[in-house]
């Protein structure tokens, strides 16, 4: 299984690299030219690395290239350095949500998440990765999708960023504030994906959470599950009532 | 992962405990798994893929997830590693119990 911080940094990648596809040819900004070097040298990277995993022939190959999985975070200094130089050019908000969704610390994502408040809710750049911003498990993060909620007419990105409000509040536990936006997405979610490719809709995807929050929780009671084993017999979960029951969702696919 | 859950379900033989497993893996590797003996416990299988009804109904983005469900079937503890410690103290309560049962 792939560590969970190679996937929030290829997650973070593939964001930005949405938003230098969508980049047309009028003329760049300093900033935003140094953004796209330093994207460059990054995407080279990328590259080279998946270049590598393709030519893999054994399983701890693999594994050990896993670890060696290009480091966004290292190009963090030279983007903030870019983003405060002038807070307010379009490029640095592509450096802030860079930096933003690849820093593991409050600290490392305090100057992104200001500068983003205080001059890019318009922006593309946020827009293209409002509904992916709960990936950073961030509270600090709340307090921009909450301007952003507030301070945007389109209705579509309003509902993405209630719905990464949504996942950060679950994920800290506040279960009924995070159940009452669940149920907007629910109503406002059906066309609108968090990736392009997702299998979901946001809505599905918020009904699911609905449940988890009032069904799932610790201190509940654990709904019964009715299936079968691979065999096709008859199994239930309430088949070991009045046991200790570890229940394992596991595969291997 | 699967030799640490086939060591606890031998340590647990003769404890009121149950591995129940939902797996979401195809029907020939399930059943590979099970004729290898690698899966000795009781298992859901959820249709074939990470998308069965089971896991999406429960909602599991990331796998393994774990719970542990008490002796009354409350959920006690989820996460992505079984907590040695919680599984140790539900069963302990669990003895406790069987033992005020006794008296």
């Amino acid at each position: 299984m792939r560590p969970r911080r190679i996937i929030a940094l290829s997650i973070a990648f593939a964001a930005s690299s949405v938003l230098a596809s969508a980049q047309t040819a009028q003329s760049l900004t300093e900033i935003e030219s140094k953004y796209n070097q330093i994207e460059a040298a990054m995407t080279a990277e990328n590259k080279a690395w998946r270049k590598k995993l393709d030519s893999c022939k054994s399983k701890a190959e693999k594994e050990k290239l896993y670890k060696a999985y290009p480091d966004a975070a290292k190009y963090h200094p030279q983007l903030t350095a870019l983003m405060k130089s002038n807070p307010k050019d379009p490029g640095s908000a592509k450096a802030a949500i860079w930096v933003l969704t690849g820093s593991e610390t409050p600290e490392q994502a305090h100057d992104s998440i200001e500068i983003l408040k205080k001059y890019h809710i318009n922006s593309k750049a946020l827009d293209d990765s409002i509904a992916i911003l709960w990936f950073t498990r961030k509270p600090e993060v709340k307090g921009l999708l909450n301007d952003y909620i507030l301070k945007r007419k389109d209705s579509a990105q309003v509902t993405k960023a209630k719905y990464s409000l949504a996942r950060i509040l679950m994920q800290e536990k506040s279960t009924d504030e995070a159940i009452k936006l669940f149920q907007a997405v629910e109503q406002e979610g059906k066309n609108l994906y968090e990736f392009k490719n997702s299998s979901r809709t946001l809505a599905e995807t918020a009904t699911a959470y609905i449940y988890e929050a009032k069904f799932l929780q610790i201190g509940k009671k654990a709904p019964d599950i009715v299936g079968t084993d691979v065999n096709g017999k008859k199994l239930k979960l309430s088949d070991f009532a009045g046991k200790v029951i570890m229940l394992d969702f596991f595969g291997f696919w | 992962m699967l030799p640490h859950e086939r060591s606890l379900v031998n340590k647990m033989k003769n404890k009121p405990f149950a591995l129940v497993g939902v797996n979401s893996d195809p029907e020939d590797k399930l059943k590979s798994l099970i004729k290898k003996k690698e899966v000795t416990w009781p298992c859901f299988f959820d249709g074939g893929d990470p998308s069965g009804p089971i896991a999406t109904k429960w909602n599991i983005n990331g796998w393994p997830t774990i719970y542990l469900i008490d002796r009354k079937g409350i959920i006690r503890f989820k996460d992505h590693y079984l907590d040695d410690k919680v599984l140790n103290s539900l069963l302990a309560e669990q003895t406790e119990h069987a033992k005020r049962l006794k008296n």
